[in-house]
């Protein structure tokens, strides 16, 4: 990791070269030092060590090294030392190779900390990183080319999918063992037999296999190729795709020897090793068709680790060891081919031995080695595999034709590529015999290694077999050799004869990529079907809404509904019910009624009617609260008409009812069936009521009022201070629909239209307070617009309503209404009222002005009257007060009496009359800016 | 009486859904002052207890008074009503002018 | 008995306070600035300091005006609450930090600041309140300041958004309310603790269920459960950035938190027909949300539909409603609101740069690519959401599996995990398309751009929390642990 920051930063292009030996001596450094362990690996067995990391979440790192790890280290950090070297030779420009570090480094540290990790699920930290740093890799060219996207993104896909798969499975057996460390998991007791092996292990199966690219999820790793060629080598070939075949090796001793693993393991790992050897040979990319080759010797791999009693680790191990030596080699040389000639193309390639004759001793040995010749690594290997196959001749069968086309393969890499006469005369610019180095060391330890078997291969393998191992190049003449032979030859046959079937027209495969391009597909399919319910009709939202409330409560059941009892108590106040009928009629009038104003002033009869239900309640505050609310709604909603153009209220009014009877009946039905659930409720929830003696809150509150507070109007005591928060809070709403009322309605539309200056002098001065520009000297942008459609059928608030009469009455109004909102403030505590109640009234004293004067006078007259202060101060007011007690050790909010203060007429001066008066500033403060904001002249949009 | 509350609480819920789905926003808006006037009449009708006087302590002892709480809770909810009552204009009398429609289905810009 | 502790106040008035300043203030932005972005500081300062006394001593308390609970409003931070706060207010900080550098056209109103204040102070109420008409009515304040925040976005279509939102929020309000008045009229009292205790008591159990459903509706549909939902995607799209960051990552985690109230402490016995519900529509929920986020036009909305999809596994974990679970459901919502919110200023801070601030993805594609900085925050944050390690997405995909394995629920777990899925497919693929993809025609973008100070705060916590996800972890065990002995709640509070 510290390399990658170190050679993450940009480089100049002399210093490439020396930095790309300098980082390549580091890894082999890295190499060299892992190496060191052996020995003690060997003896010991396990090198482990733990740090908690999140104990809740069995999440702990810690390190768990053997044989194995050790041995998937050693290739990690060799084959990284060889394609860091190669890279710095392959990429020109020092800016891409800089950020190609960064990556392959970050690559590496994240696949040591996989095969070195102790802990299940670190390992499956480190595993989603590597999925996500070859998805970096593969769409490292993605900003020039599609594919490159496509192909990264059907990688991450499938192999995240793979892995959220692992992930579950992971977790799924770590519960099961009840740990998560690796050391107890493969000590521990035997998984095999627990009841969720079964879901676990194919869980397991589908993360290696989408990651070891096993059919039928081999697909993304030909796709992939569009990564850099070092990448290509290094991630899909050497290391990440057998970080598949590791886990399943790691776990093989605590999940193996069962027949779903044995048949599942053997079944697609012989099923992908000649998939993927057949759809090699189709291949013109030459990179695709080292691709397909590996899909093909990962399947041999998986089919080994699916052998019972571990009878194919060893082959196995070997294989891994042969594999990523020669394949790696074969990568590397096709980048260099394709730096070289400029193209991958089989068709086009060839004679390329003449130009680049190292290469081409390379290859040969590479290609030897992986078709199996001696005295290469790659005929131990396929030695071995045979022989760990022998008991099934469907195996050997299945095998000897893969390794006969791999031979094929190998034949054709040589000859086309190198040795067969040139198809097309491509100009070779030479490539440096650095990038040579690489190359030729990996193909060197494969001919070294085959060579010198015991005292190379065997020490790297022995610590993960349990009984001694027996490696030669020549066992005399057993079933094996003849097979092999017999693959050969069968290969050769078949190169020989490959201008014939390359005519063939082979029956194309079912394309796994179609197939996973149909799924995505229609899970956007799926998407648009989903994305169609938001259709953007409010009302179709609200009847989903209040349905989909009556079906869940069918769920909770009609336990209560039963208990209502339904007979009538008595008692008939007919003044009560005259007044319920009343609101209920003026109701249905609003709806009913086709001219908005009105519907609204029926509505406003409604809620005086139900003001005079809480009066005959009796409950004078709320209903002088709600006579008051009433009111200002009314004038709010009929002020508030004359701002919405006339035509489109039109419209809408004839739009009313244009509604298909369906959706008519379907409204009702559902208005029914809610008022009648609402009236269910309500009625079990007066037959469940409390007792009377046991509702001890609000008669504590009946009884602690005048004692504690000096109040005899208890709700006033219980808004003021039993509750005061309540009306703290409830006032900021007020305010925040004062502000928002004025910023919507005095502020000119997003988007510039042709705008003039308002000519009115005070109200420029205040309503620019509430304007984007905060800066007092810049002057207001209203909008132009045109006023001639204000003027409709119902509103003319000036003309009606502004007569002499009606002049002097708002003038006496306006100080009589300040009178008796001071008179409530004072004796809030005796009667009905309170600073709220106060700021209203004051509040419609201000409304009538605005009625009568209309604004702009209006402005003029009450200049003095600053409403954004008001609030401001207001709430302050209330809030310090509130805070005020704390500073003697009382807690917020609590009631004070000032009784030492005397005061004429029985007025008692307490906490409570300064947060009253907070409260009548605040309110009287919004009702006057929403009066301003809605009476405000100009257009708020252009129409 | 309560029961007769009951009763009307659940017609004015009714009949304010009713309004709500209304294509007119207005009307709309109407539906919505009707329905937040019913929850007033709904908490008293689930008030405590059933007073005879007025929630002052020197009623005390004249006879049951009206439960106080439930009386504040009504304040407090009448007073928030009012603020979204008035905010739902505005924004009403903004969208005629912005969307050019009061007609709640031809609002539907925002879909998918 | 527990002594008052004055922190309680902190979260709720400092913002209300310097909400009223602000207005006073209207005239000078940058005083406004200075006084609203101490205030969320403070905030958030003494939310922390309320975590960690409930950390240590346990639950806090606060009897405004010194009235005894059930009598006064007493607010009531247990440790559920105060992690619910502390993480609310951490993002209401960067969201304020952020309207600093923010060069939107309504964040300039002399009204937006004390907006956002009042809906800071809503949110944290909400969490803090143990008064449940207190709760409503922190719940309108929090609801009306934003509907006017969206009413009066840069964004054309914000009238609409705010006019659906406002309706439909409503019905919300109103079943909170029939619910709340069904409780005042079985217990008489308003108490969160009393009502529980009453209703343990097993006295007048007549209306529980009904009241139940009604009060999960209203929850539901305050954090956009389907099929309560379809406010969300327009309400939070039309919000300014910062808005938008606070709205979809904290303000919807208010209706999470009402639903473990009601099943951890309120309705204990009728929490598994709830619980049930949650299941059903969680998992609707996911696959609804990850589905459309997959084929929404724009890259904000996207976003905002995933947060419908990942507020599903939240529910999951609380319908499954074992501990692990419940931990689990904790974690992924706290998660999930830095990742959220983060991701979210990123989006907006690219949009920024565009001519008309349009985040749609036929006018974004590929503007991304002269931002590398961008596009890497954002892989990171997305990756994130997707649940990638190390980051704290996977943290809470971990802990929400382990608890689908405690509670056994295998068919659901197996269909969220699949899901998770979908969310890699979308993050990845916008991300391409945003940041590697050649745009489709000649783009002109502006060199200035939204500040990257806030995302980065809070993508710095995304990745905190995947590598030191022990406290986080440890502080969800223990609010669990509490919730799942509500005696002691209740004791404490009504200071028996």
């Amino acid at each position: 990791m510290k390399l990658a920051f170190s050679s993450s930063t940009p480089i100049s292009r002399e210093l490439k070269i020396p930095l790309a030996w300098f980082v390549a001596a580091l890894t082999g450094l890295l190499f060299f030092l892992l190496l060191s362990y052996l020995p003690t690996v060997t003896e010991v067995g396990v090198i482990q060590s733990s740090v908690p990391w999140v104990p809740e979440l069995g999440l702990t790192l810690s390190v768990y090294i053997d044989g194995l790890s050790l041995l998937f280290a050693l290739i990690i950090t060799g084959v990284g030392a060889v394609v860091a070297l190669y890279s710095g030779y392959y990429f020109e420009d020092s800016r891409v190779l800089s950020r190609f570090y960064g990556l392959l480094f970050a690559f590496m540290a994240a696949m040591l900390a996989l095969v070195v990790a102790g802990n299940v699920l670190t390992l499956f930290i480190a595993w989603e990183l590597t999925s996500i740093i070859s998805f970096l890799l593969i769409s490292f060219h993605g900003d020039h080319s599609a594919d490159a996207r496509t192909g990264a993104l059907r990688a991450l896909i499938i192999t995240g999918g793979g892995g959220l798969a692992l992930l579950l499975g992971l977790t799924l057996m770590s519960t099961a063992a009840g740990t998560s460390e690796l050391s107890q998991i493969l000590s521990g007791s035997a998984l095999q037999d627990h009841p969720w092996y079964t879901a676990f292990t194919v869980l397991i199966f589908v993360g290696c296999f989408s990651k070891s690219a096993q059919f039928p999820l081999h697909f993304w790793l030909p796709g992939a190729m569009s990564a850099p060629t070092p990448a290509s080598a290094y991630l899909h070939s050497a290391t990440m795709v057998k970080a598949g075949i590791y886990l399943l090796l790691r776990l093989s001793p605590a999940l193996g020897d069962t027949g779903l693993w044995q048949s599942a393991l053997m079944g697609f790992g012989l099923a992908t090793m000649l998939i993927g050897a057949l759809l090699a040979l189709r291949q013109h990319d030459l990179k695709a068709a080292l691709a397909y080759s590996t899909v093909s010797q990962l399947g041999v791999l998986v089919a080994l680790i699916g052998l019972p009693h571990g009878e194919g680790i060893q082959a196995a191990l070997i294989g891994i060891l042969a594999h990523c030596l020669y394949k790696a080699t074969l990568f590397l040389i096709a980048g260099a081919v394709d730096h070289a000639a400029g193209t991958r193309d089989l068709r086009k390639l060839g004679g390329l031995a003449a130009a680049m004759p190292g290469w081409a001793i390379v290859c040969v040995l590479a290609c030897l080695s992986m078709a199996g010749l001696p005295p290469l690594l790659g005929f131990v290997a396929k030695e071995a595999l045979l022989e760990a196959m022998i008991e099934s001749p469907l195996a050997l069968v299945v095998i000897v034709t893969s390794a006969a086309l791999t031979v094929t393969m190998a034949l054709i890499f040589i000859w086309d590529v190198f040795l067969d006469k040139p198809r097309e005369t491509h100009h070779l610019h030479e490539s440096s015999w650095g990038m040579l180095v690489g190359p030729s060391a990996l193909a060197g330890g494969a001919l070294i290694a085959g060579l010198s078997l015991d005292w190379l291969v065997r020490p790297l393998i022995q610590p993960m077999i349990d009984q001694e191992v027996k490696l030669a190049l020549f066992h005399g003449i057993n079933l094996p050799l003849i097979l092999s032979v017999t693959a050969i030859i069968l290969g050769v046959a078949v190169f020989a004869a490959r201008t014939r079937w390359r005519a063939w027209a082979i029956p194309a495969l079912p394309n796994a990529t179609n197939i996973y391009n149909a799924l995505v597909g229609g899970v956007e399919k799926a998407g648009d079907l989903v994305l169609r319910s938001q259709n953007g009709k409010l009302r179709y939202y609200l009847f989903v809404i209040l349905g989909a409330v009556s079906l869940l409560q069918l769920s909770a059941g009609f336990s209560h509904v039963t208990a209502v009892d339904f007979e009538w108590n008595g008692e008939v106040d007919f003044l009560r019910l005259m007044l319920l009928l009343l609101a209920l009629g003026t109701m249905v009038g609003s709806i009913v009624f086709r001219r908005h104003v009105m519907a609204a002033l029926s509505l406003g009869v409604a809620g005086y009617s139900v003001g005079g239900l809480f009066l005959l309640e009796p409950a004078p505050d709320v209903a002088l609260v709600q006579f008051m609310i009433e009111t200002l709604g009314t004038v709010l909603i009929i002020i508030m008409l004359a701002k919405i153009n006339a035509h489109q209220r039109q419209v809408a009014m004839d739009n009313l009812w244009k509604q298909s009877r369906l959706g008519l009946v379907r409204d009702v039905v559902l208005s029914a069936i809610i008022g009648a659930g609402v009236a269910l409720f309500a009625l079990a929830a007066i037959n469940n009521r409390a007792l009377a003696e046991t509702m001890t809150v609000t008669a504590w509150h009946l009884e602690n009022a005048l004692p504690l507070l000096g109040f005899s109007d208890v709700v006033g005591a219980i808004v003021t201070d039993f509750r005061g928060m309540d009306t703290i809070i409830e006032i900021s709403v007020l305010s925040v629909a004062a502000l928002g009322v004025l910023t919507l309605l005095a502020k000119p539309s997003p988007g510039g239209v042709i705008s003039k200056r308002i000519h009115i002098a005070q109200p420029e001065a205040r309503l620019k307070i509430f304007h984007l520009d905060a800066q007092p000297d810049q002057p207001v942008e209203m909008p132009e617009g045109n006023d001639d459609d204000e003027n409709d059928d119902e509103i003319s608030l000036d003309s009606v309503l502004s007569t002499p009469l009606t002049r002097i009455v708002a003038q006496l109004v306006l100080p009589f209404a300040l009178l008796v909102a001071l008179s409530q403030l004072f004796y809030g505590g005796e009667a009905p009222g309170d600073g709220f109640t106060a700021g209203v009234i004051s509040g419609l004293g201000i409304t009538l002005w605005y009625v009568v004067f209309g604004y702009q006078e209006a402005q003029r007259r009450l200049g003095w009257l600053k409403p954004r202060y008001l609030i401001g101060s207001g709430l302050l007011l209330v809030i310090l007060n509130a805070a005020a007690p704390m500073l003697s050790n009382l807690p917020f909010a609590a009631h004070v009496n000032f009784d030492q203060i005397y005061l004429p007429a029985n007025l008692h001066l307490s906490t409570t009359f300064i947060y009253e008066t907070g409260i009548f500033l605040t309110v009287l403060g919004c009702t006057s800016t929403v009066m301003e904001a809605i009476t405000y002249p100009k257009e708020i949009e252009p129409l | 009486m309560n029961v007769i509350f009951a009763v009307a609480t659940g017609l004015m819920f009714a009949l304010g859904v009713f309004q709500l789905l209304r294509r007119d926003m207005i009307k709309s808006a109407m539906g919505f002052y009707i329905l937040f006037t019913a929850i007033n009449l709904f908490f008293f009708a689930v008030g405590a207890f059933n007073g005879q006087v007025p929630a002052y302590s020197q009623n005390l002892s004249v006879g049951q008074p009206s439960d106080p709480l439930v009386q504040a809770l009504i304040l407090t909810a009448i007073v928030i009503s009012f603020g979204s009552y008035a905010i739902l204009l505005g924004l009403i009398a903004i969208s005629a002018r912005r969307y050019k429609t009061a007609d709640l289905d031809t609002l539907d810009q925002l879909k998918g | 008995m527990l002594p008052n502790n004055p922190f309680v106040l902190g979260p709720i008035f400092f913002p209300l306070c310097a909400a009223a300043l602000c207005i006073l203030f209207a005239h000078f932005r940058r005083v406004q600035r200075i006084i609203g972005v101490s205030a969320t500081i403070l905030a958030w300062l003494s939310s922390l300091v309320i975590l960690a006394l409930n950390w240590t001593d346990g639950l806090q308390l606060y009897r405004l005006g010194g009235w005894m609970p059930p009598y006064g409003i007493v607010l009531a931070p247990d440790m559920l609450a105060a992690i619910f706060t502390a993480m609310a207010s951490t993002v209401v900080m960067g969201g304020a930090i952020y309207i600093l550098g923010c060069r939107d056209k309504c964040v300039t109103y002399p009204a937006f600041m004390p907006l956002y204040l009042c809906m800071a102070c809503g949110l944290h109420g909400a969490f803090y309140t143990g008064d449940i008409f207190t709760l409503f009515v922190f719940q309108e304040l929090m609801i009306m300041s934003s509907v006017v925040l969206v009413a009066i976005s840069d964004n054309r279509l914000g009238v609409e958004a705010a006019i659906k939102y406002l309706l439909i929020s409503a019905m919300g309000s109103l079943f909170l309310l029939l619910g709340i008045g069904a409780i005042y009229a079985s217990f008489g009292t308003l108490t969160l603790a009393d009502i529980a205790r009453l209703l343990e008591s097993g006295e007048r159990p007549l209306l529980a269920q009904t009241a139940a459903v009604l009060l999960m509706c209203a929850f539901l549909l305050k954090s956009a459960v389907f099929p309560f939902h379809f406010w969300q995607p327009d309400f939070h799209t039309a919000a300014p950035t910062p808005v938008h960051a606070v709205l979809s990552s904290v303000v919807v985690k208010v209706g999470v938190y009402g639903l473990i109230r009601l099943t951890m402490l309120l309705f204990i016995a009728e929490a598994p027909l709830v619980r049930n519900l949650l299941l059903l529509l969680g998992i609707i929920g996911i696959f609804f949300g990850s589905l459309a986020a997959l084929r929404t036009y724009d890259a904000k909305r996207m976003l905002a539909y995933s947060t419908f999809g990942q507020i599903g596994f939240i529910l999951l974990g609380i319908g499954w409603g074992t501990p692990l679970a419940l931990i689990g459901a904790i974690v992924y919502a706290v998660n999930h609101a830095f990742i959220k919110s983060s991701l979210l200023m990123i989006t907006g801070a690219l949009a920024s740069h565009m001519q008309n601030k349009s985040a749609k993805l036929k006018d974004i594609g590929g503007a991304g690519r002269n931002f590398p900085v961008l596009g890497g925050l954002y892989l990171v944050g997305g990756l994130a959401l997707a649940g990638v390690p190390p980051l704290n997405g996977f943290i809470s995909k971990l802990s929400i599996i382990r608890g689908g394995i405690d509670a056994q629920g295998w068919i659901l777990l197996g269909l969220a995990v699949a899901a998770g899925l979908i969310t890699l497919l979308y993050v990845v693929r916008t991300w391409q398309h945003i940041f590697q993809q050649n745009p489709v025609d000649q783009l002109y973008l502006k060199a200035q751009g939204d500040s990257l100070v806030a995302p980065l705060m809070l993508l710095g916590l995304c990745v905190l929390f995947g590598l030191f996800a022990v406290p986080l972890v440890e502080a969800a065990t223990i609010a669990v642990t509490r919730l799942n002995d509500p005696q002691s709640y209740i004791r404490a509070v009504l200071g028996g």
